[in-house]
């Protein structure tokens, strides 16, 4: 247990810590380290999913020099060591990161994603307000899922009730000290009171299990077409998806410098399978909304063993045209039934 | 003043579009229909039957001009000769506006585009809906039905009702509209309503430009750096109808890097939005679609105002009037430019 008044007292304490935790500004919520904004514990969930502190949006790899046409110096930027705690993240999102470490650990072990990671430990609230389109327990998970999670904070009113899994999450109850008091049967109960209650509050649900079956038979189907024609070709879905991975090399000169980074990509986009040689395997947007779907729903748990979408909700509340994940599971197993 | 009747609307709106289809004159109906929250969603419908899917109330804000286009550059598969019938969409009186600047702009062909014009009181802001909805219990939010009457917004649910006033809902473009009737249509559908006897004086954007540019820029910059370049602004946009995209260019070479900062992000939107001068007509999309609510109409607002005022061009009110960079006046108000 900790009580509320008593959380400025254990930030402090762990004044080592890079903390990120989540700031309402104009563009809503967002994780944001703490030196540069106001903790605000009373939301839904983030605008952006809390990928990024691991996987930056773009992320410089090296700088180099080129002279008569040779590159002559490389130098790689310094890569922080501070231990860095993600305060207040949401059970799907803390889920998502479960499936970017196995994807980031699976044929090859990604050094960018892996140092930020092993320096990081993850503290994660029960969510007591699920959205209108959240479906995580769809997806295996849960407003109070505890995996991938080093501690699961629960909010009791004037007080958290706070459970520790890991090493991380033993180190911050060590540097907490006495501002961590032990808990009552009474507490414990009551955080299972809210955490049944937040469960209670998701609404939307949908067979995943099902839908990949009926995925099996849908890969030509005239649905994607009908969906794909009210499609933006926008990448709203996939870069605000917690799962989605996708990143695009680039060589970048600037003011005389260059150096080469990495940044997020969308399977949405255009000329995002384009080839070399003009030909496009994806090039109209049927494809590509078609491939989003098999992506999260039969690819990633596939290849992974986890799953691919997370039930987070973002891409059905962000997109402009109503393209509802949730929807087209359930209308391709309606298709599939109905075509015997 | 009378009321303005939803659910009339609506049955005109299919009606229309169920004869098109029936005598074959179309051959689709791009409209709206129910989604599976709130606000409504686009629709292309080609068979009668399914024009009761159809559907007309306060949460259709998506501007159809921009699925038109799409539809426009869709290629006939190999071999199939195109089908040359008009393609038929419904359009709120502001969008058909966009359908003005892309007949000027030789886009649209004007006989190959049938419209079903509504003349339109407004419609709700998603964002604010969102706030408004938090007074609904979470498993209704999706039943909720929003009509308007009496200066206000209801929300009728199954389980109640919610009455919210006008300026609490309506989206903030429609503040500020001088378009309540289509501009061009073949048939126009919904109640009668008067157009505001106020020009458009740009009060909305008093606030900025009091500002010094150091603390003007300082807001842009605060907004930009969080863009996530996710394009939704430019995707969205009906006049953003390029086969190739200067920011999506890769050959000979690139105009902008991939790199998400505020470079890179600052310039993507500052040419994005002159690209729009003197043709934006101030439909929202772009605002709208962006997931972080970066302000861009301020800028396409901007940029409205000022061709206004140098140019004297109010895009998207006349087919006929000539378009602000194609055309130029011996009696030019900034004097002579070669």
């Amino acid at each position: 247990m900790i009580k509320k008044d008593q959380l400025d007292k254990l930030l402090t304490k762990l004044a080592d810590y890079d903390i990120y935790g989540p700031v309402t500004g104009d563009g809503g919520t967002l994780f944001t380290s703490l030196k540069e904004g106001q903790l605000d514990l009373e939301f839904a969930n983030s605008g952006k999913p809390t990928k990024g502190l691991f996987f930056p949006q773009t992320q410089k790899m090296f700088d180099f020099e080129v002279q008569d046409h040779k590159v002559t110096g490389v130098s790689e930027p310094e890569a922080s060591t501070d231990p860095l705690l993600l305060f207040g993240a949401r059970p799907c999102d803390v889920r998502a990161i479960v499936t970017l470490d196995r994807l980031f650990n699976w044929d090859f072990t990604d050094p960018y994603y892996n140092q930020a990671r092993d320096r990081s430990t993850i503290i994660s609230f029960t969510c007591t307000q699920p959205r209108e389109n959240c479906f995580c327990t769809s997806t295996g998970g849960g407003p109070a899922s505890q995996e991938g999670s080093d501690m699961l904070w629960t909010d009791l009113g004037d007080s958290y009730f706070v459970e520790s899994f890991t090493d991380k999450g033993k180190q911050i109850a060590d540097l907490g000290g006495k501002l961590f008091t032990p808990a009552a049967d009474k507490a414990a109960q009551q955080a299972e009171q809210v955490k049944g209650d937040s469960l209670e509050a998701i609404v939307r649900t949908v067979d995943i299990e099902a839908a990949r079956e009926a995925l099996a038979q849908s890969f030509e189907s005239d649905y994607w077409e009908a969906l794909a024609r009210r499609c933006l070709g926008c990448g709203v879905c996939t870069l605000l998806c917690p799962t989605c991975h996708c990143f695009d090399i680039n060589d970048v000169v600037s003011q005389g410098q260059m150096s080469r980074e990495r940044t997020w990509d969308s399977c949405q986009f255009k000329y995002y399978t384009i080839h070399a040689s003009g030909h496009d395997p994806r090039p109209v947007q049927r494809h590509r909304q078609r491939n989003r779907i098999y992506h999260k729903i039969a690819y990633m748990p596939e290849r992974l063993g986890h799953d691919g979408c997370v039930g987070c909700g973002r891409c059905i509340a962000h997109c402009p045209v109503n393209i509802d994940i949730i929807q087209v599971m359930g209308d391709l197993q309606e298709e599939v039934k109905a075509n015997g | 003043m009378t009321e303005y009747d939803y659910a009339a609307t609506t049955e005109e709106i299919r009606q229309t579009a169920r004869k098109w289809l029936k005598e074959g004159t179309v051959r689709m109906v791009i409209g709206y229909t129910g989604g599976t929250g709130p606000m409504a969603r686009p629709i292309v419908i080609f068979k009668p039957e399914e024009a009761d899917q159809l559907v007309w109330d306060p949460t259709c804000i998506d501007n159809l001009s921009r699925v038109l286009v799409a539809e426009i550059k869709v290629k006939p598969p190999r071999g199939q000769k195109p089908d040359t019938r008009p393609i038929g969409v419904v359009l709120k009186a502001c969008d058909t506006k966009s359908v003005v600047e892309l007949i000027k702009e030789n886009i649209v062909q004007r006989e190959r585009v049938k419209i079903i014009g509504i003349r339109s009181p407004g419609s709700v802001d998603p964002a604010k809906l969102d706030v408004a909805l938090r007074q609904v219990p979470v498993k209704e939010r999706k039943n909720v039905q929003v009509t308007m009457k009496g200066g206000q917004f209801i929300l009728d649910h199954p389980g109640g009702s919610v009455t919210v006033p006008e300026a609490d809902l309506i989206a903030t473009k429609c503040q500020v509209c001088v378009t309540h009737n289509p501009v061009i249509s073949e048939v126009v559908v919904g109640t009668d309503i008067p157009e505001p006897v106020q020009a458009d004086k740009f009060a909305d954007l008093e606030e900025l430009e009091a500002m010094p540019p150091e603390k003007r820029w300082a807001f842009w910059q605060d907004h930009m750096a969080r863009c996530v370049r996710c394009y939704a602004c430019k995707s969205a946009c009906s006049l953003c109808y390029c086969e190739e995209c200067v920011f999506e260019r890769e050959k000979p070479y690139r105009w902008i890097e991939k790199s998400v900062n505020l470079k890179e992000n600052a310039f993507y939107h500052l040419v994005r939005a002159m690209h729009l001068a003197g043709r934006c007509v101030d439909c929202g999309e772009c605002e709208r679609s962006c997931p972080v609510a970066i302000p861009l109409r301020h800028l396409n607002r901007y940029l409205q105002k000022r061709s206004k005022e140098r140019f004297k061009v109010f895009p998207g009110m006349n087919v006929e009037a000539a378009a602000m960079f194609g055309s130029y006046d011996v009696d030019d108000p900034q004097g002579e430019i070669w």
